[in-house]
């Protein structure tokens, strides 16, 4: 009885838990979750592609490690191997919350878990008659909205099962809300419904605080998180060019956090997410902005031969020697003077701010090995391995 | 009547070989493969990239794509 890695393409995070997996000494099997016919019928279970048969190797997995990158295929995916008796991190019913970013709200809503204030609207910015001719709905839409949260304020328009940033659109007056209600048609990242958040006044950063559990243990929030900084763009996405650095946490906010992965984990023996927060600083803040996005600039030039090792190509033909140059750039980044007093100000700010944190988003197949691995010195595959070791042993 | 010894030739393909950067499986890339053209693996299906062919031995290299709902 094994563990299996269903993937769709091993990228840096599934090499990573590969390669972690044989440093802990851990057997893994491999399903590719992509060109393979999985079959049922009155004779069964069974999984194809052109050249091999996985039916084998479905027998023998106990517990699935489910790292497909579509939100979609990865839903379909624990659904499929749960039906089939296994056991899977993260279980479907995990996913299915996560999936949606009103959805996991809703969870953490019901738990008393601080939200940033949210607005669901079911009906779809434009509907189309039977003859073809086109209805608008985002008048109706922004009005609802602007009854809930002050356009002045800022109200951000979100894609509910969007990632990387993508549709998600800040409105300060009548004319951009109207345009970012119009832009959410739906798709396969906002099936239906538009979904508005009041603006969070999160000064330049964000956090992403990993939580687990094992099965027989309490379950954990890592002491430190990843901060990811920029005033860049109002968003904080990495891959808008925003820069990562570590935070410690304190422990009321390691507290809520674990709270939250209890609640998004429920039903379940083992589970890992990673959390996004926002704080709430608002005008609380504990450096000036000057000087600040003086530091940021400066460790941005810190920051760009990370880059650079990130977009070499021996990535994919040398993986173990790829990741140690990547270590090893990082390290550089991270003794810089610049790194050291922007990870200074955010941790202090998040003290002093420590009742304004909101959790807006829970990852439940998070990127690792680039950022939150090197940046926090959490190896992610480490509780993701031990906790589908915990579903075997018990 | 002479019968022609390959009889097939004009359908036989010459193949070379390759092997998956992710599953390790052998592939039989036809020796008419250019490079830049895409195969698929016959283990777990991935799309490969020819980057380079060299006296019968064919590169592949694994294609960086990304679907729209593609993530965490
Ligand atoms: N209500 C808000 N107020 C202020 N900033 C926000 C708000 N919602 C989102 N943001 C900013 O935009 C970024 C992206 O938003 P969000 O995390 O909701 O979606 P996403 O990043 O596309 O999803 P994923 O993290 O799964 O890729 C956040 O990291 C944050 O910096
Ligand atoms: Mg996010
Ligand atoms: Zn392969």
């Amino acid at each position: 009885m094994s563990i299996a890695l269903l993937y769709e393409r091993s990228e840096n995070d599934e090499n990573g838990i590969k390669l972690t997996a044989q440093q802990l000494g851990i057997d893994l099997t491999f399903i590719p979750f992509r060109k393979i016919a999985l079959s049922i019928s009155k004779d069964g279970f069974s999984a194809k592609t052109k050249g091999k048969d996985y039916t084998q190797t479905f027998h023998d997995t106990k517990v699935v490690l489910n790292r497909a990158q579509s939100k979609n295929r990865r839903l379909q995916a624990s659904y499929l191997m749960e039906m089939l008796g296994k056991k899977t991190l993260n279980t479907s019913q995990s996913e299915f919350i996560c999936y949606s970013k009103l959805r996991t709200l809703l969870h953490l809503f019901k738990e008393g878990l601080p939200i940033p204030k949210t607005v669901f609207v079911p009906c779809d910015s434009t509907d189309t008659l039977k003859n073809g001719k086109e209805i608008h709905n985002e008048k109706d839409i922004a009005d609802l909205f602007e009854a809930e949260i002050p356009l002045k304020e800022g109200i951000v328009i979100k894609a509910d099962a969007g990632t990387h940033g993508k549709m998600i659109m800040l409105s300060k007056n009548r004319e951009e809300l109207e345009a970012s209600i119009k832009e959410t048609k739906s798709s396969i990242i906002n099936p239906i419904g538009v979904v508005a958040q009041e603006l969070v006044q999160k000064w330049f950063y964000d956090l992403r605080i990993i939580v687990s559990q094992e099965r027989g243990k309490e379950p954990v929030c890592y002491h430190t998180a990843m901060a990811r900084a920029g005033f860049k763009d109002f968003r904080t996405n990495t891959f808008l060019g925003n820069l990562v650095f570590h935070a410690k946490l304190p422990l009321s906010i390691q507290d809520l956090a674990v709270k939250c992965g209890k609640t998004l984990g429920k039903g379940s023996d083992a589970w890992i997410f990673a959390l996004d927060a926002m704080v709430n600083v608002g005008e609380n803040k504990n450096a000036d902005d000057t000087y600040l996005k003086g530091e940021l600039d400066t460790a941005a030039q810190a920051w760009v031969p990370v880059q650079k090792v990130k977009q070499d190509e021996t990535r994919l033909t040398n993986f173990p020697t790829w990741t140690g140059k990547l270590e090893a750039a990082f390290k550089t980044y991270k003794s810089t003077d610049a790194y050291g007093n922007v990870t200074d100000i955010i941790e202090e700010s998040i003290r002093k701010n420590v009742d304004a944190l909101v959790f807006h988003e829970s990852n439940s197949c998070p990127e690792f090995w680039e950022n939150t691995r090197l940046a926090t010195g959490l190896n992610v595959a480490i509780p993701l391995l031990r906790g589908a070791q915990s579903l075997i042993d018990h | 009547m002479i019968t022609p010894v390959h009889s097939n030739l004009q359908e036989a393909k010459v193949m070379n070989k390759a092997k998956c950067p992710d599953c390790d499986a052998e592939l039989d890339v036809p020796a008419d493969t250019e490079k830049g053209e895409i195969v698929s693996c016959p283990g777990c299906g991935l799309e490969l990239e020819v980057k380079a062919i060299k006296c019968g031995c064919v590169d592949l290299q694994e294609l960086t794509i990304e679907g729209e709902d593609w993530g965490e």
